[in-house]
């Protein structure tokens, strides 16, 4: 439920010509999201306490979506390499 | 008076779902699928791409500032349609959690797992002055999507950020 109220005020943020990224865990309930970022750590969507190269990596791969995605998106952050892979939403 | 359709269709839904709720345990897995949402959107908005030199920090989390806000009410069935605006540099240890719904562990250990801050501002971007929160399990849909969902809109509006960053847990 958590990740429906973000995609919703994501959406109204973007309406409001405010470009949104989201950084969640759960990502078959993030609906018609212009940017998601998926992560694999529940309960703790920007990586594991006390993991600051984690931490940065997922800002870093967020930031990287606002600045690159033409179209709504939503891409697997990869906690082993911190590659990502892209598709469409 | 111009009736809402959506509110008419969620108050017919509430007392059987509180009936469930009231349950002990919560019979969560009856209600949600019975659950009106709102009618779905069938474009998604998209304003970018941008290269952000400023940012605002949203979060789902409950947190809220132990000094200066009251917690939400975690433990109510209906959850907690409102926000909380958080100064974005507030301490850590001023900062604690109102949500049942997530293990919190994490967060009170290490904030920055939840609430990006620190990680942000090193990859050389700006944090907008206030960080919006919510307790993202809620039931009362049309106060969150008509009240609440438009203030934080305005609020995050008033700092001019470049884009905003979500955390839902």
């Amino acid at each position: 439920m958590c990740h429906y109220t973000a995609s919703l005020v994501a959406r109204a943020l973007e309406s409001a010509g405010i470009p949104t990224v989201i950084v969640g865990t759960m990502r078959s309930s993030l609906v018609n999201v212009p940017r998601a970022l998926v992560t694999p750590y529940a309960d703790a969507p920007m990586g594991p306490p006390g993991a600051p190269i984690v931490h940065r990596a997922v800002a870093a791969s967020a930031l990287e979506l606002l600045r690159a995605a033409q179209e709504p998106v939503k891409i697997e952050f990869e906690s082993d390499d911190h590659a990502v892979t892209v598709e469409s939403a | 008076m111009q009736g809402n359709p959506y509110r008419t269709r969620w108050a017919a839904w509430l007392p059987t779902a509180l009936e469930a709720l009231g349950q002990d345990p919560p019979d969560y897995r009856a209600v949600m699928p019975t659950m009106p949402m709102p009618p779905p959107l069938t474009e998604t908005p998209f304003a970018g791409p941008v290269n952000p030199r400023s940012i605002a920090v949203l979060t789902t989390s409950g947190a809220y500032d132990v000094n200066v806000h009251a917690p939400f009410t975690a433990s109510s069935i209906l959850g907690d349609a409102t926000h909380r605006v958080i100064d974005t540099w507030t301490r850590a240890d001023a900062i604690d959690f109102a949500h049942e719904h997530f293990n919190q562990d994490a967060a009170r250990r290490d904030l920055e797992s939840v609430l990006p801050r620190a990680s942000i501002t090193a990859c050389g971007v700006r944090l907008s002055p206030r960080i919006i929160s919510w307790s993202g399990f809620l039931l009362d849909w049309p106060t969150f999507i008509e009240a609440t969902i438009p203030q934080i809109v305005k609020q995050v509006s008033i700092d001019q950020p470049d884009a905003a960053l979500l955390v839902p847990i």
